[in-house]
């Protein structure tokens, strides 16, 4: 008999699922637990879902001038409504990890740290995203400059909220 | 009639796959699949390692989400004592003692990845297109 591949349904042990087998391994018969004899398994607990992919963009009018005007980094816990944290409902019910980079228009997207435009060292491009219970707060602020006396800027921000909780 | 469930054989791979209204689930590309429950790390396309820059090719046919992290090059900072093992991805990244930007443009739609960087990176491609 041909190896049989996928299942549906009770299996033999009275457990309910989904399992696909790889190539030469047996759906039902082999260790369902190795997943180098199976790509799926529905009693897997430790696959990662997406919850959100989305895209974030800056106020259409920043604020300018010295001073800081923006979230701070550093403020883990900030759940301030500043200007430039984009909220992003999620409803997961806990604190989930959310990625998140800054993107140039078009198809450039970025790791966290740059160095600034002025050729100065560590543009603190960090920190693009807090995540809390039902919300994510999506930073598209970015420093330009350490005194801060230049106009500030923000950036597009592209982010991923996982479904994924994040224990405290 | 557009098939749009198949549970099994898709092409070879087997899983769980409904695609996204007009596109049949047997041709339909990676971007056009709702779901795709075909390995543990589902929505996850493609995942890798660049020692510094160089290019990946993709092969899709849509923009996809790409996320890049570093890998810590510990040894520009000599005046730290680092564990002899020290390895892996950090954050920030690259180290905030680096002197280059990291980044990754995505070419001709979806085709492939272009990754440049001053040390080694991780990326991984995602099965949602990333709209400019």
């Amino acid at each position: 008999m041909a190896t049989r591949r996928a299942i549906i349904g009770r299996y033999a042990n009275g457990q309910m699922g989904l399992k696909t087998s790889l190539p030469g391994f047996d759906a039902r018969d082999d260790d369902d637990n190795d997943p180098t004899k199976f790509s799926f398994n529905s009693a897997w607990t430790d696959i990662v879902y997406i919850d959100q992919y989305g895209i974030a963009d800056p106020p259409v009018s920043p604020p300018t001038g010295a001073g800081w005007t923006g979230p701070v980094p550093g403020a883990l816990g900030d759940p301030s409504d500043s200007i430039w944290l984009k909220s992003v409902s999620h409803g997961l019910g806990y604190v989930p990890y959310v990625e998140a980079r800054a993107v140039s228009p078009g198809n450039l997207i970025w790791d966290d740290y740059r160095t600034f435009q002025n050729g100065g060292r560590g543009q603190f491009n960090g920190e693009k995203a807090w995540a809390f219970s039902s919300v994510a707060k999506i930073n598209t602020w970015a420093y330009t400059d350490w005194t801060g006396s230049v106009t500030h800027t923000g950036h597009r921000v592209a982010y991923i909220i996982y479904r994924l909780p994040v224990n405290a | 009639m557009t098939r749009r469930v198949r549970i099994g054989d898709r092409n070879g791979v087997m899983g769980a796959f409904v695609s996204e209204a007009g596109y049949d689930v047997l041709t339909a590309g990676p971007m056009q699949l709702l779901l795709n429950i075909s390995e543990k790390y589902s929505n996850l396309l493609k995942l890798g390692v660049v020692g510094g820059s160089g290019t990946v090719a993709l092969g899709y046919g849509a923009q996809p989400f790409v996320l890049i992290t570093g890998l810590g090059n510990f040894n520009e900072v000599p005046e730290v004592a680092w564990p002899s093992d020290v390895n892996g991805p950090s954050r920030p990244s690259p180290n905030w003692w680096s002197s280059q930007d990291a980044y990754a443009v995505i070419n001709g739609g979806g085709t492939s990845m272009t990754i440049t960087s001053p040390i080694k990176i991780y990326y991984s491609v995602y099965s949602r297109v990333f709209a400019s």
